[in-house]
């Protein structure tokens, strides 16, 4: 049995030392992959409760429903709260380089170059470049890795993306704490041109649950640090178990 | 009084203003209510699925406008506005929707398109006859919109009274039949218009449209095709229709009504990171001059936020420059039977999000034909979730005689709205 003992110990050694050097080797390029993996599903569905938090001390509250298909390829936000808003929607396709808003009251589809993305999600500290755009992470910036941290009590990776020279995104870089278990993102810190050294707004990834076997952050606050205004994101509803179909992304959808 | 209607967005002190009235097609009550009975028996309780059904929404908004002029005479009105919307899906294939509009006035209700517009003008309408372009703007009830559309497996049906709306110009849209934009709020709704609107899929980025609206006249219907399609980052819309166009003389005061066919392009996309498009249409005119218009448009969002929309249009039945105009150029523009005064028009929107809850904006509407400029600078403000709060100016600094000529004054318009 001794002789067992020893061996099986001898064989958790190999694999976590080299598992430990897998963690090593991985890349700033890999990790960020990995990332892209867990926050880009094959489909989802969330109704999602947002609330603005102004400079004033202002409330503004928002509700929508998002459909995402193909790793987040496609994408299609719909408004159900406030009435103001009620019915407006954002189809996002090829990654978010195809964007067409839809206005209710008066049915009007228009199509929006992606320079759109850069504008405020209903005034809040998210931009539409902020809710995702399928493989942004890995096709607009060029990621590094830095020493590894610990933040709370997690053991994180720490990889700064810098801006790729062809890309329009609103940030020159992006520094994340990404927890070593899973590959979850903590924290991100966007930097901005004017201030490349402060990072203009953090998110803070916060009530992480396994959902359908996949993490998930039920809570995500924005904060800006230069307006020092936060917006907070709140799950109310996740799904990635639905099966969408490719004619839920359209404009006839979108007009819906 | 010459027209029910009135578009006076030139001189920058009141919105689109277009009033319908309460009348059905049908003149009996009982016939009415047993005729929508009918309707509702045949096209709508077939496929209510009690079991999915939701049940209905009300929701829309208080707006109370306050807008001022300081031209000769100067005048002050108030409009309060109530819009009521419904909506409800019966079941997954049918959805019904519509709203009703409540228009109040308050102040100078009562005006005369000739004060808006140059003194040239004015004075070429002998005294006696001046009382012909009177208008006023009466409290008014209205079904602005009341639709059924059915959405089945391989197209979708809108029957009912309905928003129209074509092309990718802000400003301007020279393949839409059916509506004229106001140049103080080019995105305000429009009236609804009674049609039918079938959209079929062709995949999943072609698809076509099929309108045939009775809104003007059930005896001679405006129709119109349309094939749209995306390629690459561009859509593109080819468009083909025909409607009645209303055409006053305004000085020998007699009107006619022409078929007026058309044949459109649109497209819109993005090249360079600047958000693009194009929208041109030809028109033939019955026994009249054919004529074309155009709109070329570009848009793009700096890193800061910062937005700027620059669009330039083109209309051949404009004047090429201020001694063209006459009555008849500025009546047609009041009353939306031309979109333009001038043959070449340049109109430029920026805003920038001061804070989370403000923007501040300038639109600046340029007739290129006459060199005249008129600035409207706007800023709009969030009080409370639902409550919004916006000012538009309207600065006219043009030459005499011109479009935006310095002597049709300045304007101020203030508008609260509260959405319920």
């Amino acid at each position: 049995m001794k002789k067992y003992s020893f061996l099986i110990i001898i064989i958790a050694l190999f694999v976590l030392g080299s598992s430990s050097a897998y963690a090593q080797d991985l890349s700033g390029k890999e990790i960020i992959r990995e990332v892209n993996e867990i926050l880009n599903q094959e489909s989802g569905f969330t109704t999602t409760r947002m609330v603005i938090q102004t400079s004033s001390g202002q409330l503004r509250t928002f509700e929508f429903d998002s459909w995402a298909k193909d790793r987040g390829e496609k994408t299609l936000i719909r408004y159900t709260e406030p009435s103001r808003t009620r019915g407006q929607s954002i189809l996002m396709l090829n990654n978010a380089d195809d964007i067409w808003m839809y206005f209710p009251r008066t049915k009007r589809v228009r199509k929006l170059a992606t320079h759109a993305k850069r504008q405020k999600m209903q005034g809040s500290d998210f931009s539409y470049e902020d809710m995702g755009s399928g493989d942004t992470f890995i096709t607009d910036f060029d990621a590094s890795r830095l020493e590894d941290e610990v933040t709370g009590e997690e053991a994180c990776y720490m990889v700064r993306l810098d801006r790729a020279p062809s890309s329009d995104s609103s940030y020159l870089k992006i520094v994340m704490w990404i927890r070593k278990s899973d590959f979850f993102p903590l924290v991100i810190e966007y930097f901005e041109d004017d201030y490349p050294d402060i990072p203009s707004k953090i998110l803070l990834m916060e009530d992480i649950r396994i959902i359908q076997k996949i993490p998930t952050a039920m809570k995500m606050t924005m904060k800006n640090e230069l307006d020092l205004t936060e917006t907070l994101m709140e799950l109310i509803q996740v799904d990635y178990s639905l099966e969408l179909s490719d004619e839920m992304f359209t404009e006839r959808a979108l007009r819906k | 009084m010459i027209m029910d209607k009135l578009i006076p967005c030139h001189s920058l002190l009141r919105v689109s203003l277009l009033r319908i009235p309460v009348a059905c097609i049908l003149k009996n009550k009982v016939t009415r209510i047993l005729y929508c009975f009918f309707l509702v028996y045949v096209f709508v309780i077939p496929f209510i699925d009690i079991a999915s059904a939701e049940p209905v929404n009300f929701l829309g908004y208080l707006r109370s406008e306050l807008s001022a002029s300081d031209g000769n005479p100067s005048e002050l009105l108030f409009m309060h506005k109530l819009r009521l919307d419904f909506e409800s899906v019966l079941s997954s294939s049918l959805f019904i929707g519509g709203n009703v509009n409540l228009l109040v006035y308050q102040g100078d209700n009562d005006g005369n398109f000739l004060n808006n517009m140059p003194d040239s003008i004015e004075r070429s309408v002998d005294s006696a006859s001046r009382y012909l372009f009177d208008y006023s703007l009466e409290n008014d009830l209205t079904w602005d919109n009341f639709f059924i559309k059915y959405i089945l497996s391989e197209f979708d049906v809108t029957i009912g009274k309905q928003q129209i709306s074509f092309g990718s110009g802000y400003a301007w849209n020279p393949t839409d039949l059916f509506n004229v934009k106001n140049l103080v709020d080019p995105t305000d709704e429009k009236k609804g218009h009674k049609a039918l609107r079938i959209d079929y899929p062709l995949s999943l980025s072609q698809g076509i449209m099929f309108l045939y609206d009775i809104e003007d006249s059930t005896h001679e219907p405006g129709m119109l095709l349309c094939y749209k399609a995306t390629f690459g980052h561009f859509d593109y819309s080819l468009i083909f229709g025909h409607t009645y166009w209303s055409f006053t003389d305004y000085e020998k005061l007699s009107g006619t009504r022409k078929k007026r066919k058309i044949i459109g392009f649109d497209m819109a996309g993005e090249a360079f990171g600047i958000g693009l498009w194009f929208e041109g249409a030809y028109n033939w005119l019955e026994q009249s001059d054919n004529y074309y218009e155009f709109v070329v448009g570009g848009d793009y969002t700096w890193r800061n936020g910062f937005y700027l929309l620059m669009e330039y249009f083109h209309s051949s039945l404009g004047g090429s420059n201020s001694s063209d105009y006459d009555l008849n150029s500025w009546m047609r523009f009041f009353t939306g039977e031309t979109k333009a005064i001038s043959k070449d028009n340049l109109y430029l929107y920026g805003y920038y999000p001061v804070t989370d809850l403000m923007n501040i904006g300038m639109s600046v509407a340029s007739s290129l034909s006459d060199g005249s400029v008129a600035l409207i600078p706007v800023i709009d403000y969030s009080l409370t979730n639902d409550l919004h709060l916006e000012f538009f100016g309207g600065i006219n600094l043009g030459k005499d005689d011109t479009v935006y000529s310095r002597e049709l004054g300045k304007g101020l318009l203030m508008r609260l709205t509260w959405y319920f």
